[in-house]
């Protein structure tokens, strides 16, 4: 069995060099040509001071280079950490400078990006991907210079399966991102777990439609290469227009996908599902956030030869259960989260720590080898996010998830809901308390309350209230566009309204829980 | 005001909220420009704005990327239109 997950790629590259790999519209990468694609690239980053243990970020829309830029810097033995193409530079920076990334792969196509991201003081001295120009603050080696590199053979292979293979950020409630380190063994365990339940083998084309620093894509590449089966990329501009992204998932024979409930309520409501050959799609696999069950059984009607799956797992520990629907499922019940992978272990606990009579609810803890080894140099977070237990003899370590969940009987689990103030918006996590300070960092806002409310399109719509310091100038505007220097797009909410005054709890606070439950009968 | 004009006008202020008008060759899908709920704002502007019904298999990259594509698009949509209206009638 392979240990590290490139060892996978070197597998299939030499067991069957010319299946298909990656496939990218009418672009294609064999196992042969990824495996010797990353290979260079790995002997660059090597070449230009990359060591084990180093972080390498990955900037770049997506394409046949993101695999290739992965595979190279796991090869390299450093870890992979993708940074959002289309966040604030200023966010970026953040990340860059917290994870201490000296190297970045990227492409001509994210110049005007990265010299947005100059401008901050960051520890980045190596750029790959883009060409030489006078201004960069920073080395830089084209593409073309990868590719011409020889001598790849001569790259000695170290790291074992308990280093860092990659690095995902993701919101967090004090504001900056926090970044979810996993091991090999982590990134494996889940790869290969998934690849079992669902049965995948190398005759399966699994689609990549989330972007890299989405966790959802862990699942695109890493159980298709357990399976040595192919990743069909998704391009951007395919995930925008669910008539398009209907169309390439039957012109590129897609066996499984994976994605969040918001893509297939836009694929039921304008996929024009009729009109394309899905006959070979046989697993709709989605995450991220709860399905609204009319849609997910009007979709269902319309692919009945397809198995829809809710497969669950916060990025933290990947995916730890999945429920698949039966064909008589009802259209009116939540959708179960399904039974605990048996690699995992799970306890349902009330707020003192204990676990709850069966059918009661409580917080969902998990001890699986799936889980991450902790946050890039948060050491406190960590602290919070671990819970560890003695059960007889042997030592054990779970992650709370935050989560509150019930198991209506035969371990079948369903998610009820949040214990903090994290919501989902198209799948995406934010914190409720990162929107609230981006909005108090402008000057004119004195006090703010971020809430999320139920949006007909099957996912959740944000919205926030300010009230405006004495004397202050507003200007909508303004706000706006400071909004999108500090949050990525998902995080801006729809509607921002001015209150003259919060309602209070009995300790001072606002209450923001009156304040949605008014917002959300304005809606209904 | 031209189908092209209003295209512009509608994208630059209800879908970027932008100061500078989107150029007509620019791609409305690249990453920072419309997303898919701005694409299903657009679809209905153009469905009520023009009289156009776009069938689902139309509302795809190839017809939707720039205003220039777009605008092509829906001025033969709304000739097709015409004279197969102009044959029911007649």
């Amino acid at each position: 069995m392979c240990k590290l997950i490139h060892e996978y790629i070197e597998r299939s590259a030499g067991n069957c060099p010319d299946r298909a790999a990656i496939c990218f519209l009418d672009q294609q990468l064999t196992f042969a040509e990824l495996d010797s694609a990353a290979a260079r690239v790995a002997r660059q980053l090597r070449d230009h001071g990359v060591s084990k243990g180093d972080r390498v970020g990955i900037f770049m829309d997506k394409s046949l280079n993101v695999p290739v830029a992965m595979y190279g810097i796991m090869k390299a033995g450093a870890a992979f950490v993708p940074l959002d193409p289309a966040a604030p530079a200023k966010r970026v920076a953040g990340v860059i400078s917290h994870c201490g990334i000296r190297h970045i792969l990227s492409s001509p196509a994210k110049r005007r990006a990265l010299l947005a991201v100059a401008k901050f003081d960051t520890p980045v001295e190596c750029v790959f991907g883009l060409e030489e120009e006078a201004d960069w603050p920073w080395q830089v080696v084209p593409w073309s210079e990868i590719e011409s590199t020889d001598s790849v053979d001569s790259l000695e292979s170290y790291g074992d399966e308990d280093d860092l293979a990659y690095i995902i950020y993701t919101s967090g409630s004090t504001g900056a991102p926090k970044g979810i380190m996993h091991t090999h063994n982590s990134g494996l365990a889940f790869a290969r777990w998934a690849a079992t339940e669902y049965g995948l083998t190398s005759a399966d084309r699994l689609s990549n439609h989330a972007p890299l620093h989405f966790d959802l894509s862990i699942f695109d590449y890493f159980a298709a290469a357990v399976a040595g089966a192919a990743t069909v990329i998704i391009p951007e501009e395919y995930t925008r227009l669910p008539a398009s992204y209907v169309q390439l998932l039957a012109d590129a024979n897609v066996s499984v996908l994976f994605t969040v409930p918001f893509a297939l309520v836009q694929v039921l409501q304008h996929g024009a599902v009729e009109a394309y050959d899905l006959g070979r799609l046989r697993w709709a696999i989605f995450g991220g956030e709860p399905f609204p069950p009319k849609h997910l059984r009007q979709l269902m009607d319309k692919l009945p030869h397809v198995q829809f799956d809710n497969m669950y797992g916060p990025a933290e520990v990947n995916g730890v259960s999945h429920y698949a629907v039966p064909a008589s499922f009802d259209g009116t019940s939540p959708v179960p989260i399904g039974c605990i992978a048996n690699i995992a272990e799970a306890l349902i606990v009330d707020e003192s720590g204990e676990t709850v009579q069966r059918g009661e609810p409580g917080e969902l803890l998990v001890c699986t080898p799936s889980m991450m080894r902790g946050y890039w140099n948060m050491p406190e977070l960590d602290e919070r996010a671990f819970h560890k237990r003695t059960d007889g003899e042997v030592k054990k370590v779970f992650y709370r998830t935050g989560d509150v969940v019930v198991d209506d009987g035969d371990n079948i689990l369903r998610f009820i809901g949040r214990m903090d103030r994290q919501v989902k918006v198209r799948g995406y996590r934010i914190e409720l308390d990162e929107i609230e300070r981006a909005l108090t960092t402008f000057p004119a806002v004195e006090e703010a309350a971020a809430y999320a409310l139920p949006a007909e399109n099957g996912s959740k719509d944000l919205q926030a209230q300010i009230t405006i310091k004495h004397h202050a100038e507003y200007i909508e505007a303004d706000l706006g566009r400071h909004l999108k220097k500090q949050l990525p797009w998902y995080a801006i909410p729809s509607e921002i309204l001015l209150a003259e005054e919060f309602p209070r709890t009995t300790t001072g606070k606002i209450d923001r829980r009156l304040l949605q439950e008014i917002a959300s009968q304005n809606v209904n | 005001m031209n189908i092209k004009d209003s295209l512009i006008e509608f994208v630059t202020t209800e879908l970027l909220e932008a100061d500078d008008a989107v150029s007509p060759d620019e791609n409305l899908l690249a990453d920072g420009m419309v997303d898919s709920l701005g694409m299903l704002r657009l679809l209905a502007f153009i469905e009520s704005s023009f009289s156009i019904k776009v069938p689902p298999t139309d509302f795809v990259v190839s017809n939707f990327r720039t205003i220039n594509i777009l605008s092509e698009y829906l001025a033969k949509s709304s000739a097709a239109h015409a004279s197969s209206s102009g044959e029911q009638s007649g």
